[in-house]
């Protein structure tokens, strides 16, 4: 009665749901009801070395074919990314008239051949770029035999698309084994053999469960003839045909628990005739998988296809111990912690801002610090997510660095407003947070590929990342929060803010100080841990790589800084001008050096950044330069108030 | 009294923050052109022109800059945190924070010197099955002269014929060598080429310059020699080549000798078998998850399996072999792999580890005892 409830109420799910007039060839798109979408973007696929939801394999395609993680059709409809990917699977014809291939410059698609819209950057549909994909591969083969850095941006764009036109092609063109039927003789010996007598034809999953063993029988006899050889022949030559484009998801994990790669159709095929592997299971779930595109007009039966499916690959892959994290990564994903912290972020800065135009408001004053803590607690809980999903470290990749950077940094402007209460490192957590927040968006954006890889070999330590990588991300974030400090002691003189409160600057430098004490302390114990990893790894504890000079740079730094201050070189001005360079000299090692191309850290994303960099060191020279303005102004004052004597 | 005075005066200059101040930002200045100029002349050359050297003139868009070199630099940083650091700070001992990680900082230069002054690099590959008890250098070359069949072996050590300039030719004598060897014509990154009409030419090959490699490791050496024999004054001409296949053979009084420009080579105390490489991917990737190496270690007919990986190497009698790399890269699945060890023997190879521990320690101490005050001056203001 159960059973037949929720059949009701899914009929009813299904009539009331809206459905898509598609753009092309008169076909209606259904729109998938919620449940089916939920166990498709669970559907575990093996991809880029491991195991992760379908949603998050969806996600990052859309996002490096489509520039965004949500799409709206023209129907006005707007899909997520495992709506979009099922719709590719099943509905390519219509798909291919989506115009979601973003493109930055319209060289890109002139120089293939084909007429550009009015917009330089605009999104254009797989049919309209597909005449001249030829042209497309030829240039992008062409350029990619240049090096990277000496490549033009037209040129980088070209291999984008190339490749971006190859990864939508590889889903849509998914399903097509689906499609093929064989047709052997059903009254000849294969034909009975194959036991298709009813169906009159077969599917590959059938074939693929019948064949090689059809095959190893027969391959031995010598009774058959000419034109029976020529059947199987074309059968096997149909079937590699069909799995040809079904390479792209590895959704059938192997029954053997020492292999290690899932397979794809294509890889089933391969495996179907190779001796030795139990592959009953997951022929049958290509059958449900086969199944799909025919039912992809009536959708209860393919939700019921759907979770037949999810079942039994789950099994599969519970059996493997592989679907555990299933679930936590769809929960940080479904969350949408980063998200929601971006927004949290802004919104604590606006309530910033608001508190400069209305200083004497006691409940903005109070509502600050907990606006900021929020988004910072909602980052933390998604790094956590993130270490429990990978089983690692918080940082392991340049992204994760944005992201460990921003919450420490909001974190210990938190707890510095917590001992001081002057409002000032509470303001700055809230626009760093804002800044760091929309820096990780950007770079997740432009990267457009899974910020979760696979780790390469000598990564593959997380007692080194735990102790290296996180204490020299922690000086790079108090670097980072001592120059923001600065900026309000240089800027603050600058502009007359408290104008004669000598206490209220008093209190600034002593937290630029701290924070400087604290990015050494991180920076150079981690700087050396470094070294240590790299001397178990390397056999050398410092090889003068740009990265490890990097971090050294900002080390040396900060203990030129406080000597200068033990000696009395520099005192309150001077520590705020020297931390605008502390933290110049932080964003050098964490980016500027990636831009080298050379050295054993060269990793992540640097195109692009160096026009970002060059900005912000020009801003910082403008802002130093002011804090010389400052100096002088004080000094001019205290010249015409001899009895206020107050150096720089 | 006057000796006094300046001796007092040197002293309290070298030890005081204004030196630290400028030697810090001189190394960080060195740092900044060392790491850009690496993309230039590549890790080696920068490394030996900026980091282990007295003096240089780095290039500025044009304009020559002199700097005192990284070796300098550090050699005065020593003495001034010797000086400041230790014997000049306060000693009390309710702060003993800096001078514990002043006193760490120093055993890091110091473990730094002694790397540079003793340690030896290099590396030593095997194919599977192979063994070998010897590694050699990444960097510097030698030139072995041995008789054919044992006996007499004797080594030219890189440093007397590395330096030679162009046009100059340097003799080399052993009492237990039948012949003098000529060397001339060194170059450091050179190949050899048909040049029939070259006058230096051997057979008609002669050695052509390249300019410098930025990978310092793939700069083929190459000199021309000449084998002059003591008792007859006979002369034959050869051709030395670093990535050459074979050694020179010559035959002097009956006896044939090799004569061999290599790279430098280490004995090792122990013999290495490279019984398996391993190579694991991350599935359905091309991507290294790991490599290892299963090796067994041999010494006074004692044999041990060990396995040797990325950030898990193989520490044995002062001795460390770490996994670096493989090959070959095109290599079929069931191709004869070769594993290839970096080999390093640096007495202070653990002293940073200790350093680091020091000056954690040192430093945690001073600023948390800052912290406390920094706290505790909050509440009494806030009070």
């Amino acid at each position: 009665m159960r059973l037949n409830l929720r059949w009701l109420c899914l009929a009813v799910l299904v009539v009331s749901a809206p459905v898509m007039a598609a753009a092309g060839e008169g076909v209606t798109l259904p729109r998938w009801d919620q449940d089916t979408v939920e166990l498709f973007a669970s559907l575990p696929v093996q991809a880029g070395g491991r195991i992760k939801p379908l949603d998050t394999y969806a996600q990052f395609a859309m996002l490096k074919i489509n520039g965004k993680r949500t799409f709206r059709t023209e129907g006005g409809l707007k899909i997520g990314p495992t709506e979009w990917i099922m719709y590719c699977l099943f509905f390519p014809e219509v798909t291919d008239t989506w115009k979601q291939f973003i493109v930055d410059r319209a060289e890109v698609v002139s120089a293939i051949g084909l007429t550009t819209h009015d917009k330089r950057r605009d999104r254009y549909a797989y049919s309209e770029l597909k005449p001249g994909r030829q042209k497309l591969m030829e240039l992008a083969t062409q350029y990619q035999r240049k090096e990277a850095r000496q490549r033009a941006p037209m040129e980088q764009q070209v291999i984008n698309l190339a490749y971006n036109l190859r990864e939508y092609e590889s889903i849509s063109q998914f399903m097509y084994f689906s499609t093929v039927h064989f047709h052997p003789d059903p009254e000849g010996r294969i034909g009975k053999a194959l036991g298709v007598q009813e169906e009159g034809h077969a599917t590959l999953s059938l074939m693929l469960q019948r064949v090689p063993a059809l095959l190893s029988r027969m391959s031995t006899d010598k009774s058959l003839s000419d034109t029976e050889r020529r059947e199987l022949s074309d059968i096997l030559h149909k079937m590699e045909k069909s799995v040809a484009t079904a390479g792209t998801l590895s959704l059938f994990p192997p029954t053997d628990p020492e292999k290690k790669e899932w397979y794809s159709p294509a890889d089933l095929l391969v495996a179907a005739f190779e001796p030795g592997h139990d592959l009953d299971t997951q022929f049958k779930l290509l059958g449900h998988l086969e199944r799909l595109k025919a039912l992809r007009d009536d959708p209860i039966a393919f939700h019921q296809e759907v979770l037949a499916l999810h079942g039994g690959l789950k099994a599969l892959a519970e059996a493997r111990g592989e679907y555990a994290k299933i679930g936590v990564e769809r929960a940080f994903y479904r969350g949408k912690y980063l998200f929601f912290s971006q927004w949290l972020y802004v919104l604590s800065f606006v309530l910033v801002a608001l508190s400069w135009l209305v200083p004497q408001s006691k409940w903005l004053q109070r509502l600050i610090p907990p606006a900021v803590l929020a988004p910072t607690i909602l980052l933390i809980i998604a790094i956590a997510f993130r270490c429990i999903i990978r089983g690692r470290p918080p940082v392991t990749t340049l992204y994760e660095t944005l992201l460990f950077i921003t919450a420490s940094s909001a974190l210990v402007a938190v707890i510095i407003e917590y001992i001081n209460r002057q409002r000032i490192a509470v303001a700055l957590g809230s626009i760093m947070g804002t800044l760091g927040m929309f820096l990780a968006y950007r770079y997740e954006l432009k990267e457009g590929v899974d910020t979760m890889p696979s780790l390469v070999a000598v990564l593959d330590t997380n007692f080194w990342l735990a102790s290296h990588v996180t204490t020299v991300t922690l000086g790079y974030a108090a670097g980072l929060l001592a120059a923001a400090l600065a900026h309000v002691y240089i800027l603050g003189k600058l502009f007359g803010l408290k104008r004669g409160d000598e206490a209220y600057y008093a209190s600034v430098d002593r937290m630029i100080y701290g924070v400087v004490c604290f990015s050494l302390l991180f920076s150079l114990v981690g700087t050396v841990l470094g070294g240590i990893w790299a001397n178990d790894s390397w056999g050398r504890f410092w090889g003068w790589d740009p990265k490890e000079n990097g971090a050294l740079m900002i080390c040396l730094w900060a203990l030129v800084m406080l000597h200068a201050r033990l000696g009395h070189y520099i005192k309150d001005l001077g520590t705020a001008i020297t931390s605008v360079v502390l933290g110049m000299i932080v964003t050098f090692s964490w980016w500027g050096v990636n831009l080298l191309g050379v050295g054993l850290h060269s990793y992540g994303f640097t195109s692009g950044i160096l026009r970002l960099l060059v900005a912000f060191w020009s801003v910082e020279t403008v802002v130093i330069i002011l804090g010389f303005v400052v100096g002088q102004m004080d000094r001019m004052s205290a010249s015409s108030s001899p009895g206020d004597q107050k150096t720089a | 009294m006057a000796i006094k005075n300046v001796i007092r005066s040197v002293f309290l200059f070298l030890s005081s923050y204004g030196v630290s101040m400028v030697l810090l930002f001189l190394l960080l200045v060195l740092t900044l052109f060392g790491t850009l100029e690496q993309a230039h002349i590549g890790l080696y050359e920068a490394q030996k022109k900026y980091f282990e050297s007295f003096f240089l003139v780095h290039d500025l868009w044009g304009v020559p800059i002199p700097l005192p070199g990284g070796y300098l630099l550090m050699a005065l940083l020593f003495v001034n945190l010797l000086f400041g650091g230790i014997v000049r700070a306060r000693k009390e001992w309710r702060r003993p924070g800096m001078l514990i990680a002043h006193a760490g900082m120093l055993l890091m230069l110091l473990a730094g010197a002694v790397t540079y002054h003793v340690a030896d690099s290099g590396y030593l590959t095997l194919y599977e099955g192979e063994r070998s008890n010897e590694f050699q250098s990444y960097h510097e070359w030698e030139i072995s002269i041995a008789q054919s069949g044992g006996g007499t072996q004797l080594i030219i050590p890189g440093e007397r014929f590395v330096s030679m300039k162009q046009g100059e030719s340097r003799s080399f004598f052993a009492p237990e060598l039948p012949f003098e060897l000529r060397l001339s014509g060194f170059e450091p990154n050179s190949r050899p080429a048909s040049a029939p009409n070259s006058p230096d030419a051997v057979d008609g090959i002669a050695l052509v310059p390249r300019p410098l490699a930025t990978g310092n490791e793939s700069n083929a050496a190459g000199a021309y020699a000449e084998v002059i024999e003591k008792d007859t004054g006979k002369t034959q001409r050869g051709l030395l080549w670093a990535f050459a296949q074979a050694p020179w053979s010559v035959e002097v009084g009956g006896a044939t000798w090799m004569i061999d420009l290599r790279r430098k080579r280490w004995q090792l105390p122990f013999t290495v078998v490279l019984d398996k490489f391993h190579r694991d991917l991350h599935p359905g990737t091309m991507m290294a998850a790991n490599y290892s190496s299963d090796v067994t270690e041999i010494k006074d007919g004692v044999s041990r399996q060990v396995e040797i990986k990325m950030n898990e190497p193989l520490r044995r009698e002062g001795y460390t072999l770490f996994q670096s790399g493989w090959g070959p890269q095109n290599a079929g699945p069931d191709a004869r792999l070769f594993s290839t060890f970096s080999v390093v023997r640096n007495p202070a190879d653990q002293w940073p580890l200790y350093s680091c521990y020091i000056v954690t320690l040192g430093l945690l101490i001073h600023f948390l005892q800052k912290l406390v005050a920094y706290i505790r001056l909050q509440n009494r203001r806030s009070s």
